[in-house]
């Protein structure tokens, strides 16, 4: 017993010191984030500030338009998680429950997606955008971002409707309700399981998205979202390290505590990604 | 009454097999019709599949055989000049190789690397190891672009963490450029490196775990220790989630943009240009004027690649999974 208790403390040591080591650049970030610039550029290695400096986030929030660039991406972000529950539920629940015409040809395009490298078709997706009138709108970062590669969602809501018994809908039918009533009050409601599935994980997609958000935002730079803010933060002050880790601080935290709140769920979804 | 015995079943017969058919053999239109919901409710989503997935893919090789710079439709046919310069472009070939470089050797570097963390953590008897995934997962779920620029600060040569860390150790007596022409790659696969780990490590939990318990302590009886039960038994029953998990890595590694972008943009002397800064910056950087056709080309010719790949990992897994 004793040396399998010896065993675990070695492991422990080990681990704390990897998980350290894993955990410093965000430790970096938020401890560069409250120094003051004389004390970043020093050459100490401690992680703790000698006094907090808030006015870095200020600097950032207000100077550096990241209360801007925060306030798109909450936008952009909550009206593609939205969107692609709306397009991914009605699509799912069609090709999960019934068998009309062409259906195959619709499962076909659905798992061809999984295999179209969106990033290296930028040039059309642009030149569609741009023809549309969306180019620096946030229009077109919204209608780009619910575009691209969704089928996973599908499959998941398609299989998890496929899952319910047929008697549900036909009580229903009984009493007179149609299509739209049987999906809206009593199918949707009942998947709110794949629906938090697909928000957490497209929430996570659109808000680290930068390609897009980058290529179409070039003409507005009010207009961008967090991680291209950042990009060019770092392009124009070039010397404002702690400014910048207060950006990245107000950047990363949000994503980081919706991963903390929903682990569990998240890790289960991303395995389950693999395998679909 | 032989005959009629005979022909009395088959009288009988021929109605019963003949009205399920006529009423099963409905005509195409009314299918449709009666299925007029289910259009309604894909309409939304074959449109954006048209624009945003499939129009996309054939205007790439579309927009490929012209001399165009964006403005309005392409009109100056050139046919394959695009893809003649292009494969005769060594900067071309050297973003295709480095882009496969990333992929391979970061792929080499994580997988093992995660193997190691998810059989410490797939242990029983070592507790908290929730808190440890947590932990070793979190960069999995930030900003790449982000996470590029802080570690481009934290490799910075002259106040970077990484050689004041080195300096003071006395394991460096001049700080070191990290992100110069000879390091710039290993840095970015290294911190992609980091960032990916914990995502692979999830896998290779996954895996673990479906290997039945009872194998282990049959092994266990049979007098195999920790390190044989490991190589004999644990490893050899890995082996088709390690191939699937390699091609999807792989497949998703040769996907690389963000990180480079914000870390190197490509530099220095192109040193760490992969396919995707390749085709941004002939697209729009503003350094020249933009060639959308030129870039097209690039892009048709390497999204098909990624394609093929993409299938045959598809297949491979479909083949593994059925072994």
């Amino acid at each position: 017993m004793k040396r399998f208790s010896g065993k675990k403390l070695l492991a422990h040591v080990a681990l704390i010191a990897v998980g350290f080591f894993w955990m410093y650049p965000f430790l970096w970030m938020i401890s560069a984030s409250l120094k003051t610039p004389t004390e970043m550029f020093g050459r100490g290695l401690s992680l703790i500030p000698e006094s907090l400096q808030f006015e870095n986030y200020v600097r950032a929030w207000k100077v550096a338009n990241f209360s801007g660039y925060f306030l798109n991406t909450v936008v952009v972000t909550t009206a593609v998680v939205l969107i692609v529950i709306f397009l991914t539920s009605t699509c799912g629940y069609v090709l999960g429950r019934f068998n009309f015409p062409g259906k195959t040809v619709i499962i076909a395009l659905v798992v061809a997606t999984v295999f179209l490298p969106t990033r290296y078709t930028i040039i059309p997706i642009f030149d569609l955008v741009k023809r549309l009138g969306l180019l620096n709108s946030l229009g077109g970062l919204i209608l780009v971002g619910a575009g691209t590669q969704q089928a996973l969602f599908i499959l998941l809501f398609s299989s998890f409707f496929r899952g319910l018994p047929k008697e549900l809908e036909e009580s229903a039918i009984i009493d007179g309700a149609g299509f739209l009533q049987v999906f809206a009050r009593i199918m949707l409601p009942l998947s709110t399981p794949v629906i938090a599935t697909v928000t957490i994980f497209q929430f996570i997609t659109s808000w680290n998205d930068f390609l897009f958000p980058l290529i179409l935002t070039l003409g507005r730079p009010s207009l961008r979202t967090l991680g291209v803010g950042m990009y060019a933060f770092v392009g124009e002050h070039t010397f404002d390290w702690t400014g910048a880790a207060a950006g990245a601080a107000i950047s990363l935290v949000p994503v980081m505590t919706i991963f903390l709140i929903f682990q569990k769920w998240f890790i289960s979804g991303v395995v389950g990604a693999v395998k679909g | 009454m032989k005959t009629g015995m005979r022909a009395r079943p088959s009288v009988r017969m021929r109605p019963h097999r003949r009205v399920p058919q006529l009423v099963r053999k409905k005509s195409l239109w009314g299918e449709i019709v009666r299925h007029k919901w289910c259009y309604i409710f894909l309409l939304p989503s074959v449109v954006m599949y048209i624009g945003f997935a499939l129009w996309p893919y054939l205007a790439t090789w579309y927009f490929s055989l012209f001399n165009w710079s964006g403005d309005g439709w392409p009109v100056n046919f050139v046919g394959w000049q695009n893809y003649i310069e292009i494969l005769k472009d060594k900067y071309f070939w050297n973003a295709f190789g480095n882009t496969f470089y990333y992929a391979v050797v970061q792929t080499i570097i994580k997988l093992p690397l995660a193997l190691l963390l998810a059989l410490i953590l797939n242990s029983k008897k070592l507790g908290g190891s929730s808190v440890y995934r947590a932990v070793f997962f979190l960069p999995v779920v930030t900003t790449t672009a982000i996470i590029g620029i802080v570690m481009t600060f934290i490799f910075n040569p002259y106040s970077g963490a990484v050689n004041n860390f080195l300096l003071s150790l006395g394991l460096l007596n001049r700080p070191v450029e990290w992100l110069g022409v000879e390091t710039a790659m290993m840095v970015v696969i290294l911190v992609s490196v980091w960032q990916m780990t914990g995502q692979y490590m999830v896998y290779w939990l996954a895996g673990l775990q479906s290997i039945p318990q009872e194998l282990h302590e049959v092994a266990a009886v049979d007098g195999a220790n920790g390190f044989k039960r490991l190589w004999f038994v644990t490893l050899p029953l890995l082996k088709p989630v390690a191939v699937i998990i390699t091609l999807f890595g792989l497949v998703y590694a040769l996907r690389v943009f963000d990180l480079v972008m914000v870390m190197t943009a490509g530099g220095p002397d192109y040193a760490t240009d992969v396919v995707a800064t390749y085709i941004y910056r002939y697209a729009f950087s503003g350094e020249t004027l933009p060639r959308y056709g030129f870039s097209s080309a690039a892009a048709a010719i390497f999204s098909t690649i990624l394609i093929i790949i993409a299938v045959g990992q598809r297949l491979l897994t479909r083949h593994v999974r059925e072994d």
